[in-house]
């Protein structure tokens, strides 16, 4: 290494043209990423109930009655648009996971079956409390 | 005293002890962002710069009661990524192979390659795509274990053994290429 940067950055330092962040700003940013990851794993849990009743909605048992009537009738009123917010609301909230703490250590593929399972079980604890 | 004490002192308020971690860092930063950027000394130089500034800004984010080296390693190897992306790699090799190697034989030992063909195995490395060239700088040349590779590369501690034994064979076979 050619040049001792050690005065340049001293120089900055006491000139104050770099100053250290508050020890308030790093509690803040890892409180917004933890309750971030809380509303959106909620958002997960509440369109996972959502795509349920609207399944429940077209009543496919009763649909497969009339045949291929019903499953047309099935494959037109299917909310996709839910089942496609699940997926994405799903995979932010695996990708957003795997950024707090030291979760990086863990595999990607555990940590997001953790939060499927997570997402199921909140879904049917909601749909037992709601009826 | 150890990084975490002169840190410790740090966010207490003694700033000048901030000049110590310098000392301690700047070499070995140096030679693990010019592994993996492979520009010029005075753009790494520049880099190496931008890791301290950056360090001592967050300084008060570090937790005393972890591995300071890991911390910094990790803020060396965002910025390094970033100026990567930004410049993309020169194909030329690094000079100064034995600056670069240090007294390290690991590796040469491990591939089965004799100390003259040292050169061939810095080009191979330089081959290798980053984040292979990124684990096999920081096992062998820095010294760094798995636990703290993980921590720097933010990689659970299983996938830095597959990368290593991957660089390893990609290693092994372009070496062949050099007889």
């Amino acid at each position: 290494m050619d040049k001792n940067i050690r005065k340049e950055i001293l120089r900055k330092i006491k000139n104050e043209e770099v100053a250290m962040k508050p020890k308030w700003w790093f509690v803040l940013k890892e409180s917004l990423l933890r309750g971030g990851w809380i509303v959106l794993f909620l958002t997960g849990v509440l369109l996972m109930s959502l795509t349920v009743y609207f399944v429940k909605r077209l009543n496919p048992t009763e649909l497969w009655e009339f045949g291929s009537l019903g499953a047309e009738v099935f494959i037109q009123d299917f909310p996709y648009w839910f089942v496609a917010g699940v997926i994405i609301i799903f995979l932010s909230n695996v990708m957003l996971l795997s950024k707090i703490g030291e979760n990086y250590k863990r595999n990607i593929r555990i940590l997001g079956a953790w939060v499927a399972v997570l997402t199921i079980v909140l879904t049917i604890v909601f749909s037992l409390i709601s009826r | 005293m150890t990084d975490e004490e002169v840190v410790r002192l740090i966010q207490n308020g003694d700033k000048e002890k901030f000049g110590e971690i310098v000392e301690r860092y700047q070499e070995k930063l140096f030679w693990y962002v010019k592994g993996v950027i492979n520009q010029n000394n005075e753009e790494v130089e520049d880099v190496v710069q931008e890791v301290f500034l950056s360090s001592y800004e967050n300084i008060l984010s570090f937790d005393c009661n972890k591995k300071f080296s890991s911390w910094i390693y990790r803020i060396a190897h965002n910025k390094a990524i970033d100026t990567f992306k930004k410049k993309r790699v020169k194909k030329e090799s690094i000079e100064d192979y034995d600056e670069f190697f240090g007294n390290d034989d690991k590796l040469l030992e491990e591939l089965q390659i004799d100390k003259e063909k040292e050169e061939s195995v810095e080009k191979a490395i330089n081959k290798l795509e980053l984040k292979y060239k990124e684990v096999v700088r920081l096992y062998y040349f820095d010294q760094k274990s798995y636990d703290e590779i993980s921590d720097i590369l933010r990689i659970p501690t299983g996938n830095v053994g597959v990368l290593l034994f991957r660089a390893k064979s990609i290693l092994k076979k372009e070496l062949k290429k050099y007889g």
